[in-house]
Order: C-alpha cells, then sequence, then structure tokens
C-alpha cells in the first residue's frame, strides 16, 4: 500500500467519521426533542379518511386504548355510523401496526402493495369494503436498498476529495514518489488501491452510521433483499466510476487540479440539467441538448439509476430509462477500468 | 560499489537543450562535484540520471546496467528544492522512507535529525527552507545508500549545518559511497571533492580531479610596454587557454608549463611577469563566464 496515499485517505475518512457522527448526534437531539411527539393526536391529523380529514372523523368516533398481554397498546378508533374502523397497534420502539377498515373506501380505491424502507402498506379490497394495512419498524423485514444508495453518494463525495492522486504528485512530490524501487505503474496501482479501499470504507462507515441513525427511532429488522447486490454494486462501481473519470482528468496537471474536482459535480448535474431542460424545438435548442447529452455519456452519473428499487421512481420513470441496471453496472465497471487505466499511463508519462 | 556513467546524455524541451551530449564518468566512492551556473543544466542531469524526466537521447548507466526500480535501493536523491508533504510531519516522512527501503535506518535518521535540532512531530509546512533541506540531506543519509546525488544539499543551510553537511558527504565517502553533488559553494565543492564536472548551457566544458585542475591551470601576467606590443605568437601558444589584455596589463590563463610560458612572455618585452595559483572558483568562473572571470581576477588580486 502506499503509505502516502494511505495518509491521505486516513484523513478523508477522519473527517467523513466526524460529519457522521455529528449527523447521528443532530439526529439523536432530534429524536428526543423535536421530533419526540404524540403521533396518535398530530401526525394523523393530516390524513385523508375516505372524503374527511381524520380530525373530522375523530370527532364523531368512539376511541378505547387497552393493553395487551405482551404490551401492545391497542387504540381502536370506531365510527359505525360512517362505516370507519381504525386499529392501532402500538408496541413502541419495536414498531407500529395499523389497519384502516372502511366501508366505503374512496372511489379510486384499488389494491395497493407497497414497500418503502421500513414501511409496509398493503390495500385489499373485501366484499364489504377496503382494509388498508400498514406496518412499520421492527414489524417489517428492511432490505438496505436505500442506505446503499445513500452510501453511493458519500463514496462519491469521499471519490471527488481523493480524485486527484497523481496530480497531488505532480504538484512537486514526484522526487520523492518516484525515486523508491517501485516502478511507476506498481506505484500507481498501490495508490488507486489506497484510494479504492477508502471509497469502500466510507461506503461501509455511511451504511453503518445510517443504521445506528434509524436504530435511534425504532428496532431494526434488516433482511438482505432481492435487489441490494445491484444497488451496491451499482453504488460501488458508480463511485470508483467517479473517482477514475476525476483521476484521468487530472492526472497530467501539476496544479489547479482543485478546480476541476470542484467543478465537476456542477457540470455532471448542469449536463443532466441541459439534457433534459425544455430548451424549445428551435435548432440552437436541439444542437444545445445533443451536446449536452453526448458529453453526458462519458459521466458515470448518467448510468447511476436506483429506480429499480421498489417504493423509489414511478413506473413510468423506471420504463423510460433506456438501459437495464444490469447495463448501467457493466458500463460502471468498464468507465471505472478504462479511466483508471489511462489515467496510470497519462501519469507515466508526467516528468518531475 | 557503483561506477555511474552518462553518455552522450541529451534532454530537450521543444528547440530548447537543457542537456546538450554529456559524458561523464564517476568511478565508484568518488566524490564528485558538479558544477554549473544556473540554468547550466545541473538539475536536468540529474532527474535524467533517475528517470524522473525522460532522456531525449543517451544513456546512464549504474555499473553497466540501466536504471530499474531495484536500483533505488542503492540510490538516494536530494532534489535541489523542497519536495516534502507539507501536511505530512518529519516523523511520517522517516516512517515512509522506512517503509519503502529496505536498508533505511530509522534510528540513524533520529540522530541525524536531532543533530539538525529537528522537532520529527513538527509538519513540513512549519519548517524553513534549510531545515527542509536538513530533513532530506538526513533521510537521504539514512539510507545507507551506494549513491548519493545531492543537488544542492546545503540550500538554505546555515554555515554551522553547511559544514555538517560537508561532513557527512567526507565520511559517507569514507565509507566507500559514490556521491555526486552539486553547489554553488565553490568552497565546499573544494573541500569535498576529488573530481568535478563543470557543465554550462547544458554542455560539458570542464571535467578533472581537482587537484590536477588546480596544479595544471595558472595565470600568467605580465605589463608590456604598450597596449598593442605584440606577444610574439603567445596568443596561439597550445599551453595558452585564453588571452586577456587589459590596457598593458596582460594574462595568460595557461593549461601547463606555467614557467615556460612566463619566460616566454618576459622574452616578448613584458615587465613584473609573475605566476598565480587559480583555486577552483578561479577555474569554475573562466570556465563558465571567461570575461567577466577575468577582470574577477584582477579586482581581487589588485586588492590583494
Amino acid at each position: 500500500m502506499n503509505y502516502v496515499e494511505w495518509l491521505r485517505v486516513r484523513g478523508c475518512l477522519k473527517w467523513t467519521a466526524i460529519v457522521l457522527v455529528v449527523c447521528v448526534a443532530i439526529v439523536l437531539f432530534g429524536r428526543f426533542t423535536y421530533l419526540n411527539i404524540d403521533v396518535h393526536s398530530k401526525m394523523l391529523a393530516g390524513v385523508q379518511i375516505g372524503d374527511q380529514s381524520f380530525a373530522q372523523f375523530e370527532a364523531s368516533s368512539k376511541e378505547t386504548t387497552t393493553k395487551l398481554p405482551d404490551g401492545t397498546v391497542r387504540t381502536v378508533i370506531d365510527n359505525p355510523a360512517k362505516g370507519i374502523r381504525i386499529t392501532v397497534d402500538d408496541r413502541g420502539y419495536w414498531g407500529k401496526h395499523f389497519e384502516l377498515f372502511e366501508k366505503k373506501p374512496p372511489h379510486d380505491a384499488k389494491v395497493e402493495n407497497v414497500d418503502f424502507g421500513d414501511l409496509h402498506l398493503k390495500r385489499v379490497i373485501l366484499p364489504n369494503g377496503s382494509l388498508v394495512t400498514v406496518d412499520e419498524g421492527a414489524l417489517v423485514p428492511e432490505d438496505l436498498n436505500y442506505y446503499f444508495a445513500f452510501a453511493t453518494l458519500v463514496a462519491m463525495i469521499v471519490a471527488t476529495i481523493l480524485g486527484a492522486p497523481f496530480a497531488r504528485e505532480n504538484e512537486g512530490h514526484l522526487e520523492l514518489a518516484l525515486a523508491k524501487p517501485v516502478s511507476r505503474i506498481g506505484f500507481a496501482l498501490q495508490t488507486i488501491a489506497a484510494d479504492v479501499a477508502g471509497i469502500v470504507a466510507a461506503f461501509v462507515m455511511t451504511v453503518i452510521f445510517l443504521m445506528i441513525g434509524h436504530t435511534i427511532f425504532e428496532a431494526p429488522n434488516y433482511t438482505y433483499g432481492p435487489t441490494d447486490t445491484m444497488v451496491l454494486a451499482i453504488g460501488l462501481a458508480g463511485a470508483f466510476a467517479w473517482y477514475g473519470m476525476l483521476n484521468v482528468s487530472t492526472a497530467s496537471m501539476k496544479r489547479s487540479y482543485g478546480a476541476v474536482l470542484g467543478i465537476a459535480w456542477p457540470i455532471a448535474l448542469g449536463l443532466g440539467g441541459i439534457a433534459h431542460a425544455p430548451l424549445g424545438d428551435s435548432a440552437l435548442a436541439a444542437f444545445v441538448r445533443s451536446i449536452g447529452e453526448a458529453v453526458l455519456w462519458l459521466f458515470p452519473t448518467k448510468y447511476l439509476h436506483f429506480s429499480f428499487i421498489s417504493g423509489l421512481g414511478s413506473e413510468a420513470h423506471r420504463q423510460s430509462l433506456a438501459l437495464s441496471p444490469q447495463t448501467d453496472l457493466v458500463i460502471l465497471a468498464c468507465l471505472a477500468l478504462i479511466y483508471g487505466a489511462f489515467a496510470i499511463y497519462q501519469w507515466q508519462r508526467v516528468e518531475a | 560499489m557503483s561506477t555511474i556513467a552518462i553518455s552522450h546524455l541529451r534532454k530537450t524541451y521543444g528547440a530548447f537543450a537543457a542537456v546538450d551530449d554529456l559524458s561523464l564518468e564517476i568511478p565508484s566512492g568518488t566524490v564528485f562535484g558538479l558544477l554549473g551556473p544556473n540554468g547550466a543544466g545541473k538539475t536536468t542531469t540529474f532527474k535524467c540520471m533517475l528517470d524522473l524526466a525522460r532522456a531525449t537521447a543517451g544513456t546512464v548507466l549504474y555499473d553497466g546496467k540501466p536504471l530499474v526500480p531495484e536500483t533505488f535501493e542503492r540510490i538516494a536523491y536530494v532534489p535541489e528544492r523542497s519536495v516534502l508533504y507539507e501536511w505530512m510531519s518529519v516523523g511520517e516522512h522517516v516512517e515512509m522512507n522506512r517503509r519503502a527501503f529496505t536498508k533505511f535506518d530509522p534510528a540513524r535518521a533520529g540522530e541525524l535529525l536531532a543533530a539538525f535540532g529537528i522537532d520529527q512531530r513538527k509538519k513540513a509546512r512549519a519548517l524553513s527552507k534549510g531545515m527542509r533541506t536538513a530533513v532530506m540531506v538526513a533521510i537521504a543519509f539514512a539510507r545507507n545508500a551506494d549513491i548519493l546525488i545531492l543537488d544542492e544539499p546545503t540550500s538554505g543551510l546555515d554555515p554551522v549545518n553547511q559544514r555538517h553537511v560537508l561532513s557527512l558527504i567526507i565520511n559517507e565517502a569514507a565509507r566507500g559511497c559514490t556521491i555526486l553533488f552539486s553547489s554553488h559553494q565553490i568552497g565546499q565543492v573544494e573541500r569535498a571533492a576529488e573530481q568535478i564536472a563543470v557543465v554550462d548551457k547544458g554542455r560539458l566544458i570542464l571535467q578533472g580531479a581537482v587537484d590536477d585542475l588546480k596544479a595544471d591551470r595558472k595565470i600568467v601576467e605580465g605589463i608590456m610596454p604598450d597596449a598593442n606590443y605584440p606577444l610574439n605568437g603567445l596568443t596561439g601558444d597550445p599551453r595558452v587557454l585564453r588571452t586577456d589584455r587589459t590596457e598593458r596589463i596582460v594574462r595568460l590563463l595557461v593549461g601547463s608549463d606555467a614557467d615556460a610560458v612566463a619566460a616566454a612572455l618576459t622574452a616578448s618585452g613584458a615587465s613584473g611577469v609573475r605566476i598565480v595559483d587559480l583555486n577552483l572558483e578561479d577555474i569554475f568562473l573562466y570556465a563558465v563566464s571567461p570575461a567577466d572571470a577575468t577582470a574577477d581576477v584582477i579586482a581581487r588580486e589588485n586588492a590583494q
């Protein structure tokens, strides 16, 4: 392992950990202050039940609360006149089970089955009405899709910080870096290995801190879901490809590489915006859009799609994507390898 | 121990030749001084020798073999300017070298750093120019290398530490180490180096053992009857390397047989003929900037 690069990675990970710890501390503070509110009376107040709000419904309902033998607090809100019955089983830290029975469901009610993190919503149409059940917390097995998707963002930020390892050596340290009993390619590979390890470490750290943050609110019930591997692979490949792109962009620079790192995100986001912006149908607009789209092909962000995760993105958006997750993964992996190889090739030509 | 053979080395940047057909042989166990004015190509030569810059033409061989990464186990290099990582501590630089080189002696590095008065916990950015040089010198001398290539190893150091570095060079030479170094402190080169080469504009203009160069080269000066008085063919004499005339005073830089040339000058009508010894600085100045050098030598001798 390249010692100097490892020191850089270590410093970067230290700051990543500090930021994550601060975020968890904020979450912890929020959990026991601002967010420590009565869910039943406040959060349900804005919920629509049939054609009326929960507040209206509650005013003419009968509410009973009982404690079950396992400690669950069951609240039943019954309104026979309106044909609505709500049952909330509150297991505190271990989650909630919520049932809503409506004799007369909304006219557009249909069968639904939605998973979003540790929230599972299901509506079934019964002969005499509809039943909506919502489970949350430890009652719902939760896969790691969302954590991996968020960790990808953090890993890409870390990749941005580490993204110019060769340029940093070019900036007046080549006499130290290269006067060693290791070939340039060997040195370059060691450098990249250190950075890749740092990116993976940042990814893992983020997932761990997200789990800790989650645990502050409720008991987790993690499971390794069917798409987790794909999200994990795309996330890491995306971060590596992003790192590779920055590396190849700066490998022969001796100064000002920070500007490249700084504008990479705005350019990636800006190109995405240009490619999809409603610029009109003029020839100039079409030209600008086509340029934006063409350049965007080189950016790993173009292939970072997580909308195949259940609950993320609409079906229409999923279908509008040109590439399957598998294709995205292959392209990202290829970009990471090609960019890495070009960065090494370019750096080999740099002289002290 | 090592012999370094540089053969027809050339390095160009566009149309500019930083090193032009340079050939040198540095015998093993020698302290070899490379001299030259600023921009002469000394640093570029070192970089080409270490493959830090790609030579346009020519070869550099170490014991008859070209440089490979493993050769760096035997070579320690101190660059002209600080290349330390600003954000790293001195101790981390020591650790970096311990990991990179099998023969590196951290205890020796610690001793040398202590001798220079450098705290290993300090970040490189907190060090002065001279202290940075000292760190690089200390680390290089702790490498137990067979070959030391030192580019201005006393740059920025105070006189006490300059002397300390010079002692280190002499001690390493006594151990059998081959040392190639450049310095603008010609007095130091004269003290430490057994052989020198002078380069200017990328070309080798003078090479030899210091003692031989000093023994061979003399100034023969005299006062002619008038400013245009003929020298009776002395200007074309192969023993006379240069002729400088200032009014009635004539000075001849002589490469050999100074006594005979002095006699010839007397015979040609000059009065007050004398032979002046040159030091290495005079030799260097004559080599790289003849007119100015003459003026310097005259001025110094007049002052005496």
